[in-house]
């Protein structure tokens, strides 16, 4: 991998941040956590070595604040929250979002690899090296949220899933 | 499933997303960015740059003693050497003094994890962990003419002049109290 200097590196980071904290947002379902995540990938990202080894700067960043955020899961239990941060704008609420209460149908690891595949647009392969899973059991598990979904939507046949897509 | 109902649903699927999470908005890079250089300079904690310190110090320790007897072997005691001057971190924050109550714990540590050099010191208001040190801390630093930045996450940070603070707790240990250069006009 052709080695970038600082300025390079950071417009990789730059042009696909958005596109990784809202598949994060996606996979997690907390924006607050999703950008939470995505500090804490572009903390690793800085760190001496990585961009070396990075092939898709996003696909990366993915994998990193996914991590990220499972283990502060345990630690947010034990955070004093005070206040919001002053600087933040008014977030709009998630909870009518479609494309999210489809995900939450979902097991999370089928939520990292759905989101993965069909926004991030990884394909079966570079999800695989990304988790470290063998090239079938992430086609499966893509297959079986898929089929899970049209479980849900023959069952509720005319109902919210067949309306939502 | 059928192969085709299979791939109509996944078409379907990658619409929705598309459509719904490519409407999210999201803050300009730069905040994510400033606000992971801060997290690596005001890094809570800090065990391994703490363990880095404590075994330079050891390291240097020996060294100097193990020098000092040497010499003395070799010419015996000789005239008092004159003073080198040393840079020392400050013993306290510049523009901010801890309330009654509260005292730093050992000494401040020095790092420069950016370009920025980052000191930081350990409190205890009689608790540890301590999770109220920012909440007690807060009319302290008002009182003592420092501006809000923001506060969340365990971690509240002040600006004064050209310098901003970082009070950080957690639930280990210690509180600390991060300083640094302001990084940005708006404060972090």
């Amino acid at each position: 991998v052709e080695k970038l200097d600082d300025q390079e590196w950071d417009d990789a980071l730059e042009a696909c941040y958005a596109r990784v904290l809202r598949a994060l947002i996606g996979a997690c379902g907390s924006r607050e956590r999703a950008e939470d995540g995505l500090q804490d990938a572009l903390v690793a990202a800085w760190k001496p070595g990585v961009r070396e080894q990075v092939q898709r700067p996003d696909a990366w960043l993915y994998r990193v604040a996914l991590r990220a955020i499972r283990r502060a899961r345990w630690r947010l239990r034990f955070d004093v929250k005070l206040t919001e941060d002053v600087r933040h704008d008014p977030e709009p609420s998630l909870d009518k979002v479609v494309a999210l209460e489809l995900l939450r149908r979902l097991t999370p690891r089928q939520r990292e690899f759905v989101v993965a595949r069909y926004f991030l647009d990884l394909s079966y392969r570079e999800i695989a090296e990304h988790w470290a899973v063998s090239v079938s059991s992430a086609t499966s598990t893509v297959a079986q949220a898929i089929a899970r979904l049209r479980r849900d939507l023959e069952k509720e046949d005319d109902g919210w899933i067949r309306r939502s897509i | 499933m059928d192969p085709e109902k299979h791939l109509a649903l996944e078409l379907a699927l990658e619409n929705r997303l598309r459509v719904d999470l490519d409407a999210l908005a999201v803050r300009p890079y730069a905040y994510y960015r400033e606000a992971a250089v801060r997290r690596i300079a005001a890094r809570p904690g800090a065990p391994f740059s703490f363990v880095r310190t404590g075994a330079t110090i050891v390291v240097a320790v020996v060294v100097a003693v193990a020098a000092a007897f040497a010499v003395l072997k070799v010419t015996g005691p000789g005239p008092a050497a004159s003073p080198t001057p040393t840079t020392s971190p400050a013993p306290t924050p510049a523009g901010f003094t801890l309330p009654p109550g509260c005292s730093y714990v050992g000494e401040p540590i020095v790092e420069q994890p950016v370009q920025t050099v980052v000191t930081t010191w350990y409190f205890n208001c009689g608790a540890a962990p301590d999770f109220q040190a920012i909440e007690r801390l807060t009319p302290v630093f008002a009182q003592q003419g420092w501006t809000l930045c923001s506060i969340g996450q365990g971690r509240g940070t002040w600006w004064k002049g050209t310098l901003q603070t970082t009070v950080g707790q957690s639930a280990e240990g210690n509180p600390v109290l991060t300083q640094l250069a302001r990084q940005s006009q708006d404060c972090p």
